[in-house]
């Protein structure tokens, strides 16, 4: 019983620290400690919100379609990337530096490049958010094809197993705490990547809608967009999980 | 006819000989033990048995079929029971009957009545991490059986479990060859289980690696229930102790 409550306390907690944080705020500009177009209060944030709904949604829709074809352009690179330097070792000792490399790259300088090369439309956006999804990806999945049990793949040779085989039947499903792991982080990465894009030049998404706001000096729609974004990865994280869940029921039941 | 022989295998690390001119033949429906002590080189006979390592002198023969060196005609069990944790129970059986292309509804059905018979019944839809220790050890001996149940080696298969666990599994072990009339060669360096389930020792001694002493063990494998605490067993205890260089201990 004891326990029960304290898990549900554990539960609780984090929402109260937010509410918390929302009601401070809400005081401290309600009673014009500072002033209102250097920081809105939460309500107008939430009124702006609501206003801008429609208008919200939609750029939504054009950053949702842009990190989600992204991210799963750069769960495929990431997977043949993990495949190939998993099964060629010289690959792997070749390749490996120059992935981390790419990683080394700050967004916002190969952003501009890549919209001067690629455009104004959604390509440059894929791209980017490509490359910022692949690597945790590779790096994770290289993590897991690897952790399989020496003893178990020389067993399962013995037993007749080929290469392909063994790849499918043990190092796959070992992989994939691993894959779901990065593939969490992924998520976030993406949405703020593709948003990051959309700010550099574009014509729809949250990000093109943040510099729009920002310019008219709207800090109330800027904050609303903010909390969006924040949401959306919240809650795609959380899709994840189920997913996890979903795809690896014994970690439930052992 | 032997169903598996060793001829005069040696094996030999870089320029070490880790085993040297080593002989063994088992029959069908026997258990043999190789004793020794931790170290001996008795993974190293396993190895060239299973395929795994190829002795530089010496062939090895199942039924009378030299297998020098091929790997997949014996199947082995080791300490670990090395069972996919993302796998239930059933698929996890079934993997050589996978492995050889068999369809997975036939496996299913062709292991479906082995569960019973090595008292696993109702684990078949569980994940290895469900069950105890003694469980998972029957179910990697299951998947053993499955694969190649004529010619079997067990590389301590008992040795990480507890005292009473083990000494439960000493007993199903006995049933189950019985029962399935499985070869076994047992490698272990536990004294007390190599008498208590084998019909003949082979003491592995000396450096590098050879057998040095072959002991018979007279009561049939039936006959095993409180052999431990006979004089008979003490008998051979002192035997095989002697073997070892250890007479005073």
């Amino acid at each position: 019983m004891k326990r029960k409550s304290a898990s549900i306390t554990g539960k609780l907690l984090p929402f109260a620290a937010v509410a918390g944080v929302l009601l401070v705020w809400q005081i401290v500009t309600g009673l014009g400690l500072i002033p209102k177009y250097l920081l809105p209060s939460p309500l107008d944030v939430g009124r702006a919100f609501v206003s801008d709904f429609p208008l919200l949604m939609e750029h939504a829709r054009v950053t949702l379609i842009e990190a989600f074809l992204g991210l799963f352009c750069g769960i495929v690179v990431g997977f043949l990337i993990a495949c190939l330097m998993d099964r060629f070792e010289p690959l792997y000792l070749a390749a490996y530096p120059l992935i981390i490399l790419t990683q080394t790259i700050p967004t916002v300088a190969i952003a501009p490049l890549l919209v001067l090369w690629f455009g104004y439309e959604m390509m440059p956006k894929i791209l980017l958010v490509i490359l910022t999804t692949f690597f945790p990806i590779t790096v994770s999945l290289l993590t897991g094809f690897r952790s399989a049990d020496e003893d178990l793949i020389r067993l399962l040779t013995s037993m007749g197993a080929g290469r392909g085989q063994i790849f499918r039947i043990v190092k796959c499903p070992q992989a994939l705490p691993h894959f779901f792991g990065s593939l969490r982080i992924s998520v976030s990465y993406a949405i703020v990547a593709a948003v990051i894009s959309e700010w550099l030049g574009g014509f729809g998404g949250l990000g093109v809608y943040m510099t729009r706001v920002k310019k008219s000096f709207s800090f109330d729609k800027m904050f609303a967009v903010i909390f969006l974004i924040s949401a959306i990865s919240l809650l795609l994280m959380k899709l994840v999980d189920i997913l996890q869940k979903k795809c690896m029921p014994w970690e439930e039941k052992g | 006819m032997y169903l598996l022989e060793m001829e005069n295998c040696s094996f030999a690390y870089e320029d070490t000989p880790i085993v040297r001119d080593i002989s063994l033949r088992i029959r069908k429906g026997e258990v043999v033990s190789l004793l020794g002590e931790s170290g001996a080189g008795k993974s190293t006979v396993f190895n060239m048995i299973a395929g795994l390592l190829v002795p530089q002198k010496g062939r090895i023969l199942l039924k009378g079929q030299e297998i020098t060196g091929q790997s997949g005609h014996v199947s082995y069990m080791l300490q670990k029971d090395l069972l996919l944790p993302f796998r239930t129970i059933e698929d996890n059986v079934i993997l050589p009957l996978l492995l050889k292309h068999e369809n997975r509804k036939e496996a299913r059905q062709k292991a479906a009545p082995l569960f019973q018979e090595f008292g696993i019944a109702g684990t078949e839809k569980k994940y290895p991490g469900q069950l105890s220790g003694g469980m998972r050890q029957r179910a990697a001996l299951l998947r053993t059986y499955l694969f190649a149940g004529e010619a079997t080696l067990l590389d301590e298969p008992f040795s990480a479990l507890d005292t009473l666990t083990r000494s439960d599994m000493h007993v199903w072990f006995l049933d189950m060859v019985k029962k399935l009339s499985m070869s076994v060669l047992l490698i272990t360096h536990d004294i007390d289980e190599a008498i208590l389930l084998s019909d003949r020792i082979l003491i592995l001694n000396e450096r590098p690696a050879t057998i040095t002493a072959e002991i018979q063990i007279t009561p049939g494998r039936d006959e095993r229930d409180g052999f431990t605490l006979t004089e008979s067993f003490l008998g051979y205890k002192k035997q095989i102790l002697s073997s070892l260089g250890r007479g005073r201990g």
